[in-house]
């Protein structure tokens, strides 16, 4: 009997804080994606030291005479340059089609037009999704395309005020139109979740074989020049259609240990 | 409970979603990157050594803050709030003073917790953290073979196990 009032008021409570949790569930994510902007915001800083010292504790202990880190540093490092020398090739190849296209014409170098906004990865709230610390009042909008290692790694998806979301190659609502060495071979690079990224829509009497490098298509107002996202990791017939392939690639950046990054902002320079 | 001892709480639940979005990384395994879940820890250790009522206040207090710090808020609020319910509940049916039964509690409320979840993100608008099966479990296995190892710090921070009382 005595336990009557009590289990009552047991009931009472969990039934307020379950409908309470609806109505939060229910509430557009752009009203309840502020209230995670402040709460990211404003543990930034141990979020960001606790990202960095997880990252150095992956980092194998030994490597020769190289302490960890530099070892560590140095391969990023050289990644960063491999990229970037696959970037301006294909950059290089298609100005030279350009010049043979328009040499009489005078056009603004496309590297002009091209601003990059520097910003640091505070937290990855899933494996394909990264938080950044720059928003609007930065000039970051949805859709700019993201760069670390000189490689493109995703897009922007969600933009507040100071902090964005950048949806990883890999992420599933992630679609990027691509090519593989030539401009001939285009499909739209997907991702599969769980670091996974695939390309689809290529036609199987293409040539692709593993190793080809990937880039990202140029699209007049969001990338004025290809830049690399990765290479052909494997290749094989698609199961639901035969006549097209199932290409697998490989990220030309490692994903989950980005710490820094640039967004691209194509169009008026700051 | 005192409101000192909410505040006390209420700072640990911080303190733990900090270290999930951040320094728990360093300890995934396999290719898939499988994470234990301190939250569901942190849930079950709660369910077990609080009052029903305390319990449940503290489990819906952990799905929201792990909502905070992850991709959409509500998924995570209504999986925690009612598997944490569910275990406070279930110590009337069930004694889980012994190690193994509450490892076994925890395996069960991360699998739960995550399933539930994954059925609320399409609500939201989301399609929620990649996931298979394998991983759900994985990560369920790994929070409940940790267990003993953070709830020993538990008791220290919390001292709750002097304040066990399975009804007023």
């Amino acid at each position: 009997m005595t336990n009557k009032p009590y289990q009552r008021a047991k009931r009472t409570l969990f039934t307020w804080l379950l409908l309470s949790s609806f109505v939060l569930l229910l509430i557009p994510d752009s009203i309840t994606g502020k209230l995670q902007s402040i709460v990211t915001g404003a543990f930034s800083l141990p979020l960001r030291m606790g990202r960095i010292a997880s990252l150095a504790a992956r980092v194998p202990l030994t490597r020769g005479s190289a302490s960890a880190s530099e070892f560590h540093q140095l391969q990023l490092d050289n990644q960063e340059q491999a990229n970037h020398i696959a970037t301006l090739e294909a950059m290089l190849s298609k100005q030279q089609a350009d010049i043979e296209r328009l040499s009489q014409l005078r056009s603004t170098p496309i590297w002009e037009r091209t601003a990059f906004i520097l910003a640091d990865a505070v937290h990855t709230p899933s494996v394909d999704r990264l938080v950044i610390n720059r928003g609007q009042e930065d000039g970051v909008r949805v859709g700019q395309y993201v760069l670390a290692s000189n490689a493109i790694i995703g897009s922007i998806c969600k933009s507040d005020a100071r902090l964005s979301h950048v949806a990883l190659v890999s992420d599933r609502e992630s679609l990027i139109p691509a090519y593989i060495n030539s401009e001939k071979t285009l499909g739209m690079l997907r991702g599969m979740g769980l670091g996974k990224v695939k390309i689809t829509n290529v036609r199987g009497k293409e040539a692709v074989k593993k190793g080809d490098l990937v880039y990202a298509k140029v699209r007049p107002g969001r990338l004025e020049h290809p830049f690399l996202i990765g290479k052909v990791q494997e290749v094989k017939n698609d199961r639901a259609d035969p006549l097209l392939l199932d290409i697998a690639v490989k990220p030309a950046a490692k994903l989950p240990e980005v710490l820094k990054v640039s967004v691209i902002h194509c169009g008026q320079p700051f | 409970m005192e409101a000192m001892h909410w505040i006390r709480l209420s700072a640990l639940v911080v303190v733990v979603a900090l270290l999930q979005s951040s320094l728990i990384g360093a300890i995934g395994i396999t290719t898939h990157h499988i994470q234990p879940s301190l939250f569901v820890i942190l849930l079950i250790y709660v369910a077990v050594h609080s009052t029903p009522t305390d319990a449940i206040g503290i489990s819906f207090l952990i799905g929201l803050v792990a909502d905070l710090f992850g991709s959409a808020v509500g998924p995570q609020v209504i999986a925690f709030g009612v598997v944490g319910t569910l275990i406070a509940e279930l110590r009337y049916v069930v004694r889980l003073r012994e190690m193994p039964q509450q490892m076994l509690a925890a395996f069960v409320a991360g699998a739960l917790t995550a399933g539930i979840a994954l059925l609320l993100y399409p609500l939201k608008g989301q399609p929620g953290p990649p996931t298979s099966t394998a991983i759900l479990l994985g990560q369920a296995l790994y929070s409940a073979v940790l267990y003993p190892l953070v709830s020993w710090p538990l008791d220290f921070v919390v001292r709750m196990r002097r304040r066990r009382a399975l009804s007023p």
